[in-house]
């Protein structure tokens, strides 16, 4: 635990907690996993109306799988800036109250300054990137198994998902 | 040996130094004084890599990098400590990365100057924060010690006190290049004067040299910069004179 302590504190700047850093960053992504749920319900509400309509013998179609997203991934994109953010501020505070830039650049190692300034806010942006791409990935797997249980013994379901159009079956009534 | 070859920094189209030719062997005592923007600080700074500079420094025939930044150490009047660090806390970070870390000197001089040590640095005073800055750049275990302006804000007692402290712990081999406005003060402690001016050096005796001319060191300073002691008197002269002429036309 201790030991576990001592290397987190050699990830942030002198007297920062990095702890408090990556525990705000999760706390950030989760939120902003939240928020891309969105996209997901959207996605499973339009393919339930599909399955109706088909279902029913009309009709109907979808947009494709990006028109569903909207700003669903807004949220990492805003945590990466923070996080950007957060590197500019982690060396701007080694001028605050004294210059202990001076120190950190003279020092032996040449990587200790930037790695206690930028490993939080890139494990953070790495993070963000790829938990996003793992959630795009998820909708997309769930936008196609829906859509292929909706469409069952439809010939041709493809033509069903107007490419470039705004969207929905909901004009074609 | 440290050795300065035409060394020249600009800031836009001000030369903050201007051909720099320098050396410093082990175990000099260097004041190094000059007026304001005189190019000290950035001299200072240039050696330590911490500005980029045109021409060539290098340390025993090396240029100044990461294999032997070590040797240098910096007490700056701006201070490079952690504010929000107590006296403990930097000991273990350059006890971690400065292999020659002087722990017993540190707790002499800590000792010495009785500096609280469960305190953060921010709470200390300002001739506090310059003798841990100081001690810091004593106890790193550097064997050129470089001391821009380090006791700006300290008392007399206490800078009289200070530099009796380097005479003494200093060993044979250990350089130091102070930067001070304190002439007086620091006669009898370099062993060199070093002048600079709009960039450049313009003066460089050894304390013995000025001693055997029988020439004080300010006034060594004063006859290199040029200085006019008369400078005052002639400018209070004509202020009289331009006010009685006021007065006179009224």
């Amino acid at each position: 635990m201790t030991k576990k302590r001592i290397a987190l504190e050699k990830l942030a700047p002198v007297g920062a907690d990095a702890q408090k850093q990556l525990r705000w960053t999760g706390i950030a992504l989760a939120a902003s996993a939240l928020w891309s749920l969105r996209a997901l319900f959207r996605v499973i509400g339009e393919m339930k109306t599909l399955k109706a309509i088909l279902d029913q013998g009309a009709s109907g179609f979808v947009a494709p799988y990006p028109k569903y997203l909207g700003s669903a991934f807004y949220g990492f994109a805003l945590v990466s800036l923070v996080l950007a953010g957060v590197a500019a501020w982690n060396y701007a505070s080694f001028r605050q109250g004294a210059r202990t830039d001076y120190l950190m650049r003279r020092l032996p190692d040449r990587w200790e300054y930037h790695r206690r300034c930028l490993t939080v806010p890139l494990l953070g942006i790495g993070a963000s990137l790829l938990i996003a791409l793992a959630l795009w990935v998820l909708y997309r797997a769930v936008y196609w198994h829906l859509f292929r249980e909706a469409t069952a013994g439809v010939e041709d379901p493809a033509r069903l998902i107007i490419r470039g159009g705004q969207v929905t079956w909901r004009g074609l009534w | 040996m440290l050795e300065l070859k035409n060394v020249t920094k600009s800031y836009g189209w001000t030369k903050a130094l201007d051909k720099v030719d320098l050396t410093v062997g082990p175990g000099e005592i260097v004041g190094l004084f000059g007026e304001n923007g005189a190019g000290k600080t950035t001299l200072m700074k240039a050696i330590l890599n911490l500005v980029g500079y045109s021409g060539q420094i290098t340390l025993d025939g090396e240029p100044v990098s990461r294999k032997n930044i070590e040797r240098f150490s910096f007490a700056t009047c701006e201070h490079s400590f952690f504010p929000t660090l107590t006296p403990d806390g930097h000991r273990d970070f350059y006890r971690n990365h400065f292999s020659t870390w002087r722990d017993k000197r540190f707790t002499a001089l800590m000792d010495f100057f009785k500096l609280p040590k469960l305190r953060c640095l921010n709470s200390y005073s300002t001739g506090q924060k310059n003798q841990f800055e100081a001690i810091l750049a004593l106890s790193q275990g550097a064997d050129y010690i470089l001391m821009d302006e380090p006791f700006a804000g300290n008392d007399v007692f206490n800078r009289e006190d200070f530099y009796k402290v380097l005479l003494g712990i200093l060993e044979p081999d250990e350089t130091v290049i102070l930067s001070t406005h304190l002439l007086e003060e620091v006669e009898n402690f370099v062993s060199r004067a070093v002048l600079i001016k709009k960039g450049a050096i313009v003066g460089d005796e050894s304390i013995s040299d000025l001693e055997d001319r029988g020439e004080s060191l300010m006034a060594f300073v004063k006859r290199t910069y040029g200085y006019q002691p008369d400078r005052v008197s002639r400018a209070l002269d004509r202020l009289a004179g331009e006010e009685s002429g006021e007065e006179g036309t009224k």
